[in-house]
């Protein structure tokens, strides 16, 4: 265990929080660069692609916060994790830059993996 | 919910998909190497050759709702490769990689997709264009160089270029016996 498992966990928690808090701010000013990543399967509902990318983005703000919380942490860590592993699933021709989000599902899988006795939301007050 | 089934599972999720990666990524496919045509000298009795500096003919890579094709193409340096998007969505012709198409010449989107800029012309449409649009780059630099649509980064295709070789001319005469 670490020795300091409540600084050990926070570092994760707020490592993959910015994860996924970056993407839906720098989306503000490039739209299209994170479009990019969407597979046309999701382009071409019929919903405007932007208002996509927008309720795409509140999820991803959404978890983080949740993260950040550290609230029942399973449950976001466990869908932040499958979230990074589909964005990579469906864009396998970028895995150049993608591999990276391999190594942050593997801190998603950190806080899947924390140990309930010790997990410092347990012992907050 | 188990956390050692959960993270069983997800570690069996990420080997999964390294395997699926691993053999079912495409190796490179065939490069299509464009020649020019050569003319038929079986009929000829004289042959002149001179070396020349002949422009090449332009090649074309359609963009379909299935991606680019062909998929990759060889190209001789200072040869000119035209897009043209056949596909249902936009078409946005980048350098590699997504998001930034720094790769060819070593400016960021954000550089030399801006009014003004005065750089090396980028491997980058700057835009995306509605079906039946087209693109043209020439290409100044050997190398392979990977491209991808901006606005369907899954869609990728490289561009092999050769170091531009001597042009041969060949100018034939006909019998005339």
């Amino acid at each position: 265990m670490p020795t300091n498992p409540r600084i050990a966990h926070l570092a994760l928690r707020a490592g993959l929080a910015f994860a996924f808090l970056y993407p839906p701010i720098s989306a503000l000013s490039d739209p299209t660069s994170w479009l990019g990543y969407f597979p046309h399967f999701i382009l071409a509902l019929p919903v405007s692609p932007l208002i996509l990318l927008q309720a795409f983005g509140g999820l991803e703000v959404a978890i983080a916060l949740w993260l950040l919380s550290g609230w029942r942490i399973r449950t976001p860590a466990t869908i932040a994790a499958l979230m990074l592993l589909g964005i990579v699933a469906l864009n396998l021709s970028q895995f150049d830059v993608l591999f990276r989000d391999l190594s942050i599902a593997a801190i998603a899988l950190a806080l899947v993996l924390w140990p309930s006795p010790t997990a410092p939301t347990s012992q907050s007050p | 919910m188990d956390s050692r089934w959960l993270g069983g599972a997800v570690v069996i999720i990420i080997v999964a998909l390294g395997g699926w990666y691993v053999f079912s990524h495409p190796s490179s496919p065939a490069p299509i190497t464009e020649t020019r045509p050569v003319t038929d000298q079986t009929s000829t009795t004289t042959t002149t050759t001179t070396s020349t500096n002949m422009p090449l003919a332009p090649v074309t890579v359609m963009y379909t709702d299935n991606g680019f094709s062909p998929a990759s193409v060889t190209i001789a340096q200072g040869q000119t490769v035209t897009w043209v998007n056949q596909a249902s969505d936009k078409m946005w012709v980048a350098s590699g990689v997504h998001p930034t198409h720094m790769v060819y010449d070593g400016t960021s989107k954000s550089q030399h997709c801006v009014a003004g800029y005065a750089g090396p012309v980028p491997l980058d449409e700057c835009a995306a264009v509605a079906s039946g649009a087209s693109y043209s780059f020439t290409f100044d630099k050997a190398g392979d160089w990977k491209y991808h649509n901006h606005t369907s980064a899954a869609d990728i295709g490289e561009i092999v270029v050769t170091a531009a070789p001597a042009v041969t001319a060949s100018t034939t005469t006909v019998n005339a016996h």
